[in-house]
C-alpha cells in the first residue's frame, strides 16, 4: 500500500480541509468522518450532515451529539449508562463489563469519546485476567472515558493511582527496600515516551519516586514511611521526587508528544503507512502548547486535508467494536438493540474482547484484525443480525422496513440505499449493477432488501474504515 | 405422535371462524367420551371452554401474557398473523367477531384423544360440541369458499377434497388436515382413516370392554375429578412407555441432581401406570393437579426415605413477616443414604465417599451417615423473606431476601447441637480465608442475645471510604458518585438454636424472626412437601430492585429504558396477579397426588 501523498507536505497535510469541485463534501466525505470519528452513522445523521457542512458536522463529532441514539438527551442517557455501570459492573463477569460498555457504544451521543476510551484502553492496556476485580476495572473504565478528550497530564496522574493498572503491573505495594519497576517502565516506554527516550537508570531513580503507593481494599493510598524521600535524578532532572512529580517530568520531554500524536495517527489516519517525524511535529507541538489538551491534536487531525483526502479512506480495517457497533448504529438497530453480551461475544470470537487486552502493549490492530477466521465471524455477525433465526442477535432489523423509512422501495432503490448508507463510493458502477441484478431475482421485496443489505456487509469494501 | 403439533394447530385454525347465527340450537346431548375407545393414551375433556376463554382474554393474563418472549414471538411471528388474517377474513364476512366465535363453536366442550396401539400409527382427533348446531354448517361453507378463493386467486387447484361417509361430511383440505362434521360435532382427525375408524365406531357401537369411559382406570381418575375442573386428563404413562420408550421411558439410570433435590418423585413418574390433571380456574383462584398411583407392590424400598410413613408429613410452615416463600420437607436423609449406592450411579457415589469424609473431619470425627445425618430429624424447613432493607448497613445496590434453613436435631443428642455451632464457626473462618486471598471484606464474629436464645453472628466489615487523596485528584468529574455497595452486604450469617431446632439464616434479622416463630409451633401436615408463596411478597422484592432488573434487561435485550421498564412493570404485576400460592405433594400408600393452587390477586 503506497502512503498517501500528503504524508509528505505536512503543511498542506494540517491544513483545514476546504471543500473544493475536486473534493466536494459528499456523501463519501460524511460517511468518512462518522467511521473514522465515531463508529458509523445512520442515514438521517449522513444527510443532515451532508447538508450543513463540514465545520458543523466535525463540531458535533468533537463536541457529541445533543441526543442518544436511544431518542432521550445525551447527557441524560449518560448518567443513565453511568448508573448502569455503577450498579451492575460490581458484580459482573468479564462479558458483562464488556456489555455494559457496548450497550453504551451503540446508544452513546458522543461516539468520538467512545472511541477515545479505547484508544485509551489500549493505550493503558490493563485486564481483568488478571485483575479480577470488576469493580476496579470498571472504575478505570471510567476514569478513561473521563479524560478521553480531556488532559493528558492528568489522565497520567491518575492512571498512576489507578488500583486496576497498579493490580496489573504488580505494584499494589511499593515499599522503599524494594522499589518496583514495573509501573515505572511502563509509564516510560509505553505511556509516554516509547523505547530509545530513557535509561535503564531513569527507570530505577522513577521507581524510587512511587514508593510508597499502595492499592489497600480497592483503594490507592500514600503510605508515607514506605516513600523513598531521597534525591532522585530522572531524565536530568534532580529533586526528592514523588510519584506525582513523574508525569510533569515526562511531558516535558519532546518525545513525549510525538509519541502519542504517532498513535492518535495510527487510530484515526493509517496503521499501515510510515509515519514521518516531519508529519508528526506540527501535530505534537500543537499538543505540547496546549499543555496536552487531547481535543488540540484531535480536532486537528479530524478538521485536516489529509484525514479528508481520498487516499485515506478505506485505508485502515475496521476494528472489531467499529464493526459490530457501527453496523448496528448505521442499520438503526437500536429499539430494542442486540444482546449486549452476544455483541462482546462476537468481539472476543473477531479478536477483541475489551477489558481482556492480549497484552501491556494492547491489540495489535491493523491488518491482524483480518485474518480469516476473524473474516468469517464477520460475515456470519452480519448474517445473523440479518435473520430471525438467533435471538440473541436476530430478529431486530428489517432491511425492507428501514429501506422504506428512507423512501427506498424497489430492488434498485434499495440497493443503491445500502451501498450509499454502509460503503459510499467503494462500489463502482459495475459492483453496484452486479447487486442490483441478484436483488432483481430475490422472490419478494422483503428478501431483495436482505439480500442487498447481505451482500454490502459482507463485501470486502464494509471491513474497511 | 408427531402429528399432535400439527393437528392442534389446525384446530387452533378452525376454531377462529367467525360465525353470524341469528337463533342457537344446541345439538342433541351425548356423552363424547364414550365415543372413546380404550386403546386411548391420552383423554383430555374441557368441559366449558367458554369459561378458559374468559380467563385467558381477562386484561390481568393477556398483558403478562403476551409478553412472555415464547409467546411473543410466535405471535409476531409470520404464521400467526396469517391465522389472524383468516379469522378476521371469515369473521368479517360472517359479521362476528372470533372471540365469540369460537364461543359458539365449542360451547358445549371438547374431547381430544390420541388411540395407539403398538405396531400401529396411532389415531388422533378432537370433538368439539358447539352451542349451536347451525354454525358448524356454516363455519364449514366459509372456510372451504375462503380456501377455495384464495387457491384460485394463486392459480393453484381446487385444494379442498369433499368426502361422504355414512352420512357424515368430511373434508380434506391439502394432505395433512381432515375435518368434517358427525351427529352435529366439529370432528377433527389425522386422516381420513380415523374418521371412518370413529364413525364406524359410533354408529356400530364399539365392544363393551372396548369403552375407555368403562376402564378401571380411566373410572377411578374420572370420579375424583372435581366439578368446578375446567379441564381435566388422562393419560396411560404405561402404555406411552411401551410404545415410545426413547419418548416417554426410564433410561434406567437415576440423575443424581434429580434424586438429591426431587426424592423419590421422578421415579414415581417413570413407573406409574397412569397419571392425570386437572385445572380448575375461577377469578378468584387457579388450581391444578396431577394423581398417579403408585407402582403395582408399592414404591421401591431404596425410596423410603424420600416418603414419610402413614401419618407422618412435612413440619408446619413458618411464615416470618415479609416471607416470600415457604417450604417444609419430611425427608428421612440417613435412610436416603444409606440406599444411596442403589440410587445413584457408582461414580457418583464415589464422590460421595469424599464428603463422607470431609463432612465426618468437620462434624469432629462423626461418620456422616448415622453420626450427622442420623442426628438430625427428617424435618427440613426453608424460609425466603423480605428484608428490612432500611437495617441493612450499607444498604446493597441489590437488595436480596433473607433464608434461613430449619433442621430438627434428635432430642438428647446436645453434643450434635453444640458441633453445628462450632460448624457455623469454622464455616466463617473458610470464609475469612477465601476473603483473605480475594482482598474482600472478611466476616466478624459476633453473638447476641434474643428472647432468652443465644444468636451466633457474623457481619462483614463495611466497605472503606474513598481516600481522601484519591477523590481530590481523580480528574473525574463526578466526585460525589456514590460508591457501589457490594451485594454481601444482604447477609450476616447467623445461628440459634430453639428447643431442637436448629436455625441458619442469612442474616440475623430473619434468624431472630424464627426464633419468635418457632416458640409457637403449628400443626404438621399430611404432605411429604409443601411450599407456599407470595406473589405480592415477590413483586416487592421485584420494585425493590426495579433499577436494578430493568438495566438488566436492557443489557440481556438490548432494550431502551422506556421498554426494559415496561417488561419489569408486567412481571411485577404477574406476580401479584399470582396472589398466594401453594404446591403440596403427598406420597399416600396407594397415589402420589401433587396440588398447585394460586388465590389469584386483584
Amino acid at each position: 500500500m503506497n502512503a498517501p501523498l500528503l504524508f509528505n507536505d505536512p503543511e498542506r497535510a494540517w491544513a483545514a480541509f476546504e471543500p473544493t469541485a475536486k473534493a466536494p463534501w459528499d456523501l463519501a466525505r460524511v460517511a468518512h468522518l462518522h467511521r473514522r470519528g465515531g463508529f458509523a452513522a445512520p442515514w438521517t445523521m449522513l444527510q443532515r450532515d451532508l447538508k450543513e457542512g463540514p465545520e458543523r458536522s466535525i463540531d458535533r463529532i468533537l463536541n457529541g451529539e445533543s441526543t442518544a441514539a436511544d431518542g432521550r438527551p445525551a447527557s441524560e442517557f449518560d448518567a443513565l449508562a453511568d448508573e448502569m455501570a455503577r450498579q451492575l459492573a460490581p458484580s459482573a463477569d468479564l462479558a458483562g463489563l464488556q456489555a455494559l460498555w457496548l450497550y453504551r457504544m451503540v446508544f452513546t451521543g458522543h461516539p468520538l469519546r467512545e472511541r477515545m476510551t479505547v484508544f485509551w484502553h489500549n493505550h493503558f492496556a490493563t485486564s481483568q485476567a488478571k485483575v479480577q476485580n470488576a469493580a476496579l476495572m470498571q472504575r478505570q473504565n471510567d476514569l478513561l472515558r473521563s479524560s478521553a478528550l480531556g488532559n493528558f497530564k492528568s489522565l497520567l496522574g491518575a492512571i498512576g493511582k489507578d488500583p486496576a493498572m497498579l493490580i496489573w503491573l504488580d505494584s499494589t505495594a511499593n515499599r522503599k527496600a524494594h522499589p518496583n519497576e514495573n509501573y515505572a517502565r511502563e509509564v516510560m516506554e509505553l505511556f509516554t515516551l516509547g523505547r530509545g527516550h530513557y535509561t535503564e537508570k531513569d527507570i530505577q531513580e522513577a521507581a524510587r519516586a512511587f514508593t510508597g503507593w499502595f492499592v489497600t481494599r480497592d483503594q490507592f493510598q500514600e503510605v508515607a514511611a514506605q516513600h523513598d524521600g531521597g534525591e532522585k535524578t530522572i531524565l536530568g532532572h534532580s529533586g526528592s521526587f514523588d510519584g506525582d512529580d513523574i508525569p510533569g517530568i515526562l511531558l516535558e520531554q519532546k518525545a513525549c508528544a510525538e509519541f502519542l500524536c504517532v498513535k492518535l495517527v495510527r487510530a484515526f489516519l493509517s496503521d499501515v503507512d510510515e509515519i514521518s517525524p516531519a508529519l508528526i511535529s506540527p501535530l505534537a507541538k500543537a499538543f505540547r502548547e496546549s499543555g496536552y489538551e487531547v481535543k488540540v491534536p484531535l480536532a486537528m487531525i479530524l478538521r485536516s486535508n489529509l484525514f479528508f483526502d481520498e487516499s485515506i479512506r478505506r485505508h485502515r480495517v475496521k476494528s472489531p467494536v467499529e464493526f459490530t457497533v457501527g453496523t448496528l448504529r448505521a442499520m438503526e438497530v437500536v429499539k430494542p438493540t442486540v444482546q449486549a453480551n452476544a455483541i462482546a461475544e462476537a468481539c472476543g470470537r473477531m479478536g477483541q474482547g475489551l477489558f481482556a487486552p492480549p497484552s501491556v502493549a494492547g491489540w495489535e490492530g491493523g491488518p491482524s484484525w483480518a485474518n480469516s477466521t476473524a473474516m468469517l465471524t464477520r460475515t456470519n455477525f452480519a448474517l445473523v443480525i440479518l435473520g430471525s433465526d438467533n435471538a440473541a442477535l436476530g430478529k431486530r432489523l428489517n432491511p425492507i422496513a428501514l429501506a422504506g423509512s428512507h423512501g427506498a422501495s424497489t430492488p434498485q432503490e434499495i440497493s443503491r440505499f445500502y451501498a450509499d448508507l454502509l460503503v459510499q463510493d467503494a462500489f463502482d458502477r459495475k459492483v453496484r449493477e452486479s447487486i442490483e441484478s441478484a436483488v432483481r431475482k430475490a422472490p419478494n421485496p422483503a428478501s431483495s432488501a436482505r439480500e442487498a443489505a447481505t451482500l454490502v456487509l459482507t463485501a470486502p469494501e464494509y471491513q474497511l474504515a | 405422535m408427531a402429528g399432535i403439533t400439527r393437528q392442534v394447530g389446525a384446530l387452533a385454525m378452525i376454531l377462529w371462524l367467525g360465525l353470524g347465527v341469528a337463533r342457537a340450537e344446541a345439538p342433541a346431548p351425548l356423552d363424547i367420551t364414550r365415543w372413546v375407545s380404550d386403546d386411548a393414551v391420552i383423554f383430555v375433556e374441557a368441559g366449558r371452554p367458554s369459561d378458559l376463554l374468559d380467563r385467558l382474554m381477562d386484561a390481568r393474563v393477556q398483558k403478562p401474557l403476551l409478553n412472555v418472549p415464547s409467546i411473543r414471538n410466535a405471535t409476531e411471528g409470520e404464521p400467526f398473523r396469517k391465522l389472524q388474517e383468516v379469522a378476521e377474513l371469515v369473521s368479517a364476512k360472517l359479521g362476528t367477531t372470533w372471540e365469540k366465535a369460537l364461543r359458539d363453536l365449542t360451547g358445549g366442550g371438547i374431547v381430544f384423544a390420541v388411540e395407539a396401539v403398538e405396531g400401529s400409527k396411532p389415531n388422533v382427533y378432537l370433538v368439539a360440541t358447539p352451542s349451536d348446531t347451525a354454525i358448524l354448517k356454516k363455519a364449514t361453507e366459509t372456510l372451504v369458499e375462503l380456501a377455495r378463493k384464495d387457491a384460485a386467486d394463486k392459480g393453484n387447484s381446487d385444494p379442498v377434497k369433499k368426502v361422504e361417509y355414512r352420512g357424515a361430511i368430511g373434508y380434506h383440505i391439502g394432505e395433512q388436515l381432515v375435518y368434517g362434521i358427525f351427529k352435529d360435532r366439529l370432528l377433527i382427525v389425522d386422516r381420513g382413516e380415523t374418521g371412518k375408524m370413529l364413525i364406524d365406531r359410533v354408529e356400530d357401537g364399539p365392544e363393551p370392554a372396548k369403552r375407555l369411559a368403562d376402564a378401571a382406570d380411566f373410572k377411578t381418575r374420572r370420579t375424583t375429578v372435581k366439578s368446578d375442573a375446567m379441564v381435566w386428563a388422562f393419560a396411560r404413562a404405561d402404555r406411552l412407555r411401551k410404545l415410545d420408550p426413547k419418548k416417554f421411558g426410564a433410561n434406567g439410570k437415576n440423575n443424581p441432581g434429580q434424586i438429591i433435590l426431587l426424592g423419590g418423585w421422578p421415579d414415581a413418574i417413570r413407573k406409574a401406570p397412569w397419571v392425570g390433571a386437572s385445572l380448575t380456574w375461577t377469578a378468584a383462584t387457579m388450581a391444578a393437579d396431577i394423581t398417579m398411583p403408585v407402582q403395582a407392590g408399592g414404591r421401591d424400598a431404596a425410596y423410603k426415605g424420600f416418603a414419610p410413613p402413614k401419618g407422618s408429613g412435612a413440619p408446619a410452615l413458618v411464615k416470618p413477616p415479609g416471607t416470600i416463600a415457604s417450604l417444609s420437607l419430611w425427608r428421612d436423609l440417613s435412610a436416603a443414604w444409606e440406599s444411596r449406592a442403589e440410587l445413584l450411579p457408582p461414580e457418583t457415589v464415589q464422590g460421595l465417599a469424599q464428603l463422607d469424609t470431609f463432612a465426618g473431619q468437620f462434624f469432629g470425627g462423626r461418620d456422616f451417615g448415622t453420626g450427622v445425618l442420623g442426628a438430625l430429624t427428617s424435618d427440613w424447613r426453608l424460609v425466603v423473606a423480605l428484608q428490612d432493607v432500611k437495617s441493612l448497613k450499607p444498604v446493597p445496590d441489590v437488595k436480596l431476601p433473607a433464608f434461613a434453613l430449619i433442621v430438627d436435631v434428635k432430642p438428647g443428642d446436645d453434643d450434635f447441637a453444640q458441633r453445628l455451632r462450632v460448624a457455623f464457626q469454622s464455616f466463617v473462618g473458610l470464609v475469612n480465608l477465601g476473603a483473605a486471598q480475594t482482598k474482600s471484606p472478611p466476616l466478624e464474629l459476633g453473638s447476641e442475645s434474643f428472647e432468652g436464645i443465644t444468636v451466633s453472628t457474623a457481619r462483614f466489615m463495611p466497605p472503606a471510604p474513598t481516600s481522601i487523596a484519591e477523590k481530590a485528584k481523580a480528574p473525574t468529574s463526578e466526585p460525589d458518585k456514590k460508591a457501589p455497595v457490594h451485594l454481601r452486604h444482604n447477609f450476616s450469617p447467623s445461628t440459634a438454636q430453639v428447643e431442637n431446632h436448629f436455625v441458619i439464616g442469612s442474616s440475623v434479622a430473619i434468624t431472630r424472626d424464627m426464633i419468635g416463630s418457632l416458640k409457637s409451633p403449628g400443626k404438621p401436615q399430611a404432605a411429604t412437601l409443601a411450599v407456599e408463596a407470595d406473589g405480592n411478597a415477590l413483586a416487592t422484592l421485584v420494585d425493590l430492585n426495579r433499577d436494578q432488573l430493568v438495566m438488566r434487561n436492557m443489557l440481556d435485550k438490548g432494550h431502551a429504558k422506556e421498554q426494559a421498564e415496561s417488561e419489569v412493570g408486567l412481571l411485577a404485576a404477574l406476580l401479584r396477579y399470582l396472589g398466594q400460592g401453594r404446591l403440596a405433594i403427598q406420597d399416600d400408600p396407594e397415589m402420589t397426588k401433587i396440588g398447585l393452587e394460586f388465590k389469584l390477586g386483584k
